[in-house]
């Protein structure tokens, strides 16, 4: 006779660690290629691991990996229009409590998407240093901003017609973390216009026989 | 010449403040044959009567032949202009028998001392202070500064105002725990009447922010207290460290 037993497993599905609050995405600075392995960051000690070949970061806890990434929001504002020369705003808003410092922030225009890694567009990031003033409490602080001249020539050649996705970084740290030294990745942000054909001196040359 | 009781010594300070409490040790040899009965007495001579007494707590013993004894006894200086002298006399007494039979003390021998009475000690914190990076020297205490694991240092000046003295400054940090986190050795000096010293004295990191208080006191060399000042000494501020939270982009726009 056969019994059966049966247990209810639940819904097994991808880890929901995603995005520990606590633990930070790692800066990779743009043009150094990292090979897969394991890398600590020197401040805290915390050890990572990086999957070259997905482009994934994952924190080490507990004898396991957890898979890092920054969230994908939609942006803030309907889909921008841009070429080259145009002037794109990110307008900035955080909580900030501490002396008066003066941070630079990094800001950067990339590839559209909804999940995965950044790919930033060459030519299309920017840094300004902001200085904020000093807060005994967490403080709002609202009217920073950071612009992005649209480039002109083959930086934006490569992009016509594409959409643009971005986000905002403050550069001070080995490791991202969301809302705290990064806003989250934002899609749709812009779009940018193909340049449309435009023809002059046209004209005749001569007339021949063939 | 003393019969039988024979003060052999006597000894009091040279010098001493009025209301100070003087000690007077006297020594008395039985020089009889046999024990005797032997008492001391004391009285001080500078000009009024009848002369002030001098207390012994134990003012007679038996004494064996040829032995001595030390009594001690003491004073109150009276107080009387410096420089004037002051008489110490010892007495010393024999037990015997007078004819009629009875017990009685007989006075035997006698000696002098002088004592000079001098202006008290007296001195003055005239000054006191912090120095700290980054906010400077010579802050007026209680300073405010910032809890920066910078390290302090607690400055005095101070001023014999009397006689002659060998004197220092007892200083003592607490932090606001009430933990002690220094008590620097007494830097023992002579000082001059109206000479005026300064002393700066590393202390440690301010590492806790809160009210730090310290105690500082004027001493000479035998722990007479000159002036004391107790109190807060530092306001530490914790320094806030950057922190930003909920960062974003608002908007997006084209200017």
């Amino acid at each position: 006779m056969i019994k059966t037993l049966e247990v209810s497993l639940g819904q097994v599905g991808a880890l929901n660690l995603l995005d520990p609050s606590t633990i930070g995405v790692p800066v990779v600075v743009p043009g150094v290629v990292l090979a897969s392995g394991y890398y600590t960051e020197q401040t805290t000690g915390q050890l990572y691991y990086y999957d070259a070949v997905d482009d994934q970061w994952y924190y080490y806890a507990a004898g396991l990996l957890y898979p890092l990434a920054l969230s994908w929001k939609p942006s803030p504002s309907p889909k921008i229009d841009l070429v080259a020369g145009d002037t794109l705003r990110f307008n900035l808003i955080f909580k900030y409590m501490g002396p008066a410092v003066t941070r630079k922030f990094y800001i950067a225009v990339g590839n559209n998407k909804t999940s995965g890694s950044f790919a930033e567009w060459a030519d299309f990031t920017t840094t300004k240093n902001i200085p904020i003033p000093g807060y005994d409490t967490p403080t709002l602080v609202t009217g920073k901003y950071v612009d992005l001249i649209i480039p002109a020539g083959e930086a934006i050649w490569d992009h016509h017609g594409e959409d643009g996705a971005a986000y905002c970084k403050i550069l001070d740290g080995f490791t991202l973390t969301e809302g705290q030294n990064c806003t989250p990745q934002y899609y749709n942000v812009c779009h940018i216009v193909p340049a449309a054909g435009e023809f002059t001196g046209f004209g005749i040359t001569k007339f021949e026989k063939v | 010449m003393a019969q039988y009781a024979d003060i052999v010594e006597i000894t009091v300070p040279a010098e001493a403040e009025a209301g100070q409490t003087v000690n007077v040790k006297v020594k008395i040899k039985n020089i009889a044959s046999a024990t005797m009965g032997i008492m001391v007495g004391g009285a001080l001579d500078y000009g009024i009567t009848p002369w002030p007494g001098i207390e012994f707590p134990t003012d007679w013993d038996n004494v064996a032949a040829g032995a001595t004894k030390t009594f001690y006894g003491h004073f109150t200086m009276p107080y009387y202009p410096p420089g004037k002298i002051i008489t110490v006399h010892a007495y010393s007494y024999w037990y015997g028998v007078d004819p009629y039979g009875y017990g009685a003390w007989y006075f035997d021998d006698e000696a002098t001392e002088d004592v000079e009475t001098v202006a008290p000690a007296e001195g003055a914190i005239t000054g006191k202070w912090i120095n700290k990076a980054p906010e400077g020297n010579r802050l007026t205490i209680p300073a405010s500064v910032a809890a920066d694991n910078n390290t302090f240092e607690v400055g005095v000046k101070y001023k014999n105002l009397g006689k002659a003295v060998t004197a220092g400054c007892e200083v003592k940090v607490w932090d606001p725990d009430g933990i002690l986190r220094a008590s620097p050795a007494i830097d023992w000096t002579g000082m001059s009447p109206n000479e005026e010293l300064s002393k700066e004295y590393n202390i440690c990191k301010v590492d806790k922010g809160g009210t730090w208080t310290v105690a500082i006191r004027f001493l000479t060399s035998d722990y007479v207290e000159l002036d004391h000042f107790e109190g807060s000494l530092l306001y530490a501020q914790e320094e806030l460290v950057p922190e930003f939270s909920q960062f974003a982009v608002a908007s997006f726009s084209k200017v």
